[in-house]
């Protein structure tokens, strides 16, 4: 895997405030840690963050030109985003790796083609695992895992050992955990829980058990 | 309809709604989502109504997902009381909604028709909502 190149300045403002006046002129702030070295605080233009992810993947190498100190070989640990404009980034983690020790990660699963039980069947595809956490050096970390569905039938499971991955990734996750699967439709059922919805119209509310009661009757009897 | 099983009080305070979740604002489950842009109540009523909306548009395939609860009780004195005497007896329980919080997810249909459904379901909650769909982010 290639590393590349990303520009950052070393901050010295710290706080909410600051941290605010930051993200108005436009970069936001982020921070390098890692291998039992010093925490260094970056602040990072935001557009020139938004190309870098926009044309990588998360788990690119990163080659961390920053100003004034020197570069760092690094990995994106995290990004936050703010909940509703998912597109305003606010803030951006950094950890240093080093191209000999191996690293755990998460690597995002992309599905191929579409499954002959989805085609014909009318099956529903169910895709619970999205990621693969796997471990091993950084260079050989795959940018996604691919998995053919091709072939998978109603009632058919993908699970995380039914993978194929070179000897020198090692997938950190259970054997047995459900990638994909494609399950049976649910016409009829759905037929059912119309005729319910329209027969009780308005259904008595029962109150809930307090979970206090039992505390004190056991109180009493003792 | 959704009410929890077991509580710990049978009557809450009414609490503050500020703030953003900053849990339960991606999508987990599905292909897309509908997102609040608004806080307020979803009562267990609404959930219902709009999760039978989504599935009658959907039909065939498609896999639903609700992601709220209603947790909260909300109790109401009887007409015609006069005030005092207490709080009023539980009357319907609400899923409290913060700006961002994704209420429904939907996999297995194509996107014009996952449009379709969670704009069916926008129209039976109390909220300003948004249709939303996995990656994109940046």
């Amino acid at each position: 895997m290639q590393q590349v190149r990303l520009e950052a300045v070393k901050r010295n403002s710290f706080g909410k405030g600051s941290v605010r006046a930051l993200r108005r002129a436009g970069s936001i702030p982020a921070v390098l840690y890692g291998r039992y070295q010093d925490v260094v605080p970056l602040q990072i233009e935001e557009h020139v963050f938004r190309t870098f992810l926009r044309k990588n993947s998360e788990n690119v190498l990163i080659d961390l030109e920053i100003k004034d100190h020197g570069a760092e070989t690094a990995m994106i640990r995290e990004i936050q985003q703010h909940p509703v404009m998912k597109q305003t980034l606010l803030h951006a983690d950094f950890v240093r790796v080093s191209l000999d020790e191996p690293v755990t990660v998460a690597v995002p699963i992309v599905l191929n083609g579409t499954p002959i039980g989805v085609r014909e069947s009318e099956g529903v595809l169910e895709f619970p695992l999205r990621e693969l956490t796997v471990h091993c050096l950084p260079t050989l970390l795959p940018d996604e895992i691919q998995v053919d569905v091709n072939e998978l039938d109603v009632n058919e499971i993908v699970h995380v050992g039914d993978v194929f991955l070179p000897d020198e990734i090692q997938v950190v996750d259970d054997s047995q955990t459900m990638i994909v699967a494609v399950s049976p439709p649910k016409v009829e059922e759905e037929a059912a829980e119309e005729i319910e919805g329209e027969e009780i119209e308005e259904p008595e509310l029962e109150e809930p058990e307090l979970i206090t009661r039992r505390r004190s009757e056991d109180e009493d009897e003792e | 309809m959704l009410m929890p099983k077991r509580v710990l009080h049978r009557k809450v305070q009414r609490g503050k709604r500020r703030g953003q979740p900053y849990r339960g604002s991606q999508i987990n489950f599905g292909e897309y989502g509908l997102q609040s842009m608004e806080c307020g109540w979803i009562t267990s009523r609404q959930i219902e109504s709009a999760r039978v909306a989504i599935t009658r548009h959907v039909r065939r395939g498609g896999k639903v997902w609700i992601k709220i609860f209603p947790q909260k009780p909300v109790t109401k004195k009887p007409a015609e009381t006069r005030m005092g005497s207490g709080k009023g007896p539980p009357e319907y329980w609400v899923a409290v909604v913060k700006p961002g919080r994704v209420l429904y997810e939907l996999s297995g249909v194509p996107i014009e028709e996952a449009k379709e459904a969670m704009r069916l379901a926008s129209h039976k909650l109390p909220l300003k909502t948004k249709f939303i769909s996995r990656g994109g982010d940046y």
